[in-house]
């Protein structure tokens, strides 16, 4: 799909959110899309993708249909663990972090056998937890082909980074495990140059936020006010 | 031959070609002898992410073995142990995982020594191999190469024992 597309779909998922015909909490990714596909077009046929609650644009960058989707969001896995492993996404968490480590001994194995790259996908919220700090430092230990994939919206649900914790400046991060960091909106085809491991920050803007009580809100799961 | 040599020895057969690893697993006592000659491999102190580490290596179908001097330790993993393996056992991965650890429950270690494996394991549904007997132990130990997460533990009082 291409971002028009995936845009489209999620759009889609809006309108059936509204009506209340979806039941798992679903976190859309309306301004995600061209991170995904940047994502997506840089992985091969051994690569492995790890995401998080918020996966929809990268499960259709994958080659999700928007039917695919739905028809999944009723199984057990629902929204927030989706997962497509014959397009390499093999594992989602809805937990916070949970997946740095996991995406470590995936790449791990594909370490072993010489072939293959992970990436894993994060937030400006997931990096709060320790789990990215001892997984990069597992990366950097055992080399391992392994990307940190960063979305920066600047929100976590109605708090923004100022609100919550002092700033983590991923390049100093980076630099602290001797590992390659770039930031971009659009990092597209840079990706596939990066060495690993490495980390890759993108702002990002979510949209479908609003005003509540004169208070702005990124919103957290359902329906998205666009 | 003690326990603890007769378990270093099964290990020992049934680690070759699985991914062994943990802290000073091959370094100083080797986890006081039980991880010598296993080939593990030396790894930072952290936990709860070595233990999703192998969650990740088995959902890629590769068969590792975390051996942990004590398992006091493991809580710091419980994400890992509760919803890590949620999701795997809708998942049901090919490859195997197994956290091998001591029981060190002689009342001189502080509050720690209080938990209780078993329970904590029932609770969370994961299958839990207690190493009390030689009989059984090596077809117990062969375990770890089967399909799946297992935690196994074995008590510090019976290592020193002699093997009947």
């Amino acid at each position: 799909m291409n971002k028009n597309d995936i845009r489209k779909a999620q759009i889609a998922i809006n309108e059936k959110l509204k009506e209340k015909a979806i039941h798992t909490p679903v976190h859309l990714a309306i301004g995600h899309e061209t991170a995904a596909i940047a994502v997506s077009e840089t992985m091969g046929p051994t690569d492995y993708l790890v995401l998080t609650h918020r996966n929809i644009a990268y499960n259709l960058a994958r080659g999700m249909t928007l039917k695919e989707v739905l028809a999944l969001y009723k199984t057990s896995f629902g929204s927030m663990t989706l997962r497509n492993p014959k397009k390499g996404v093999v594992y989602t968490s809805m937990i916070l972090g949970n997946n740095f480590p996991v995406a470590c001994g995936l790449a791990m194995a594909q370490k072993r056998r010489g072939k293959g790259k992970t990436i894993v996908l994060g937030g400006d919220g997931s990096i709060e937890e320790g789990t990215f700090y001892e997984s990069l430092l597992l990366a950097a230990s055992f080399s391992l082909p392994i990307m940190f994939v960063i979305e920066n919206n600047g929100w976590s649900l109605a708090t923004k980074i100022h609100e919550r914790r002092a700033e983590i400046d991923l390049t100093k991060l980076a630099d602290a495990f001797s590992i390659p960091y770039l930031c971009s909106k659009n990092p597209g085809a840079k990706l596939k140059k990066m060495k690993l491991p490495c980390i890759v920050e993108i702002p990002v803007s979510t949209g479908g936020g609003y005003t509540k009580e004169n208070r702005e809100i990124n919103y957290h799961s359902g329906i998205a006010r666009i | 031959m003690t326990y603890n040599e007769f378990i270093n020895k099964e290990l020992q057969k049934t680690l070759k070609g699985m991914f062994a690893y943990g802290q000073n697993v091959n370094a100083g006592s080797c986890l006081g002898g039980l991880a010598r000659g296993c080939g593990g491999v030396n790894t930072q102190n952290s936990e709860a992410s070595l233990v999703g580490m192998g969650m990740g290596l088995m959902l890629a179908g590769d068969h590792a073995v975390y051996l942990m001097k004590q398992y006091d330790f493991l809580f710091l993993a419980t994400d890992q142990l509760v919803n890590t393996m949620k999701l795997m056992r809708l998942i049901k991965p090919k490859g195997a995982f197994s956290i091998f650890t001591t029981i060190i429950d002689d009342a001189s270690e502080g509050p720690q020594t209080s938990k209780n494996l078993p329970e904590f394991c029932r609770l969370l549904d994961i299958e839990y191999i207690s190493l009390t007997s030689a009989k059984h132990i090596p077809a117990q130990i062969k375990l770890m190469k089967k399909p799946g997460f297992r935690i196994f533990g074995v008590n510090k009082t019976l290592l020193q024992k002699k093997v009947r």
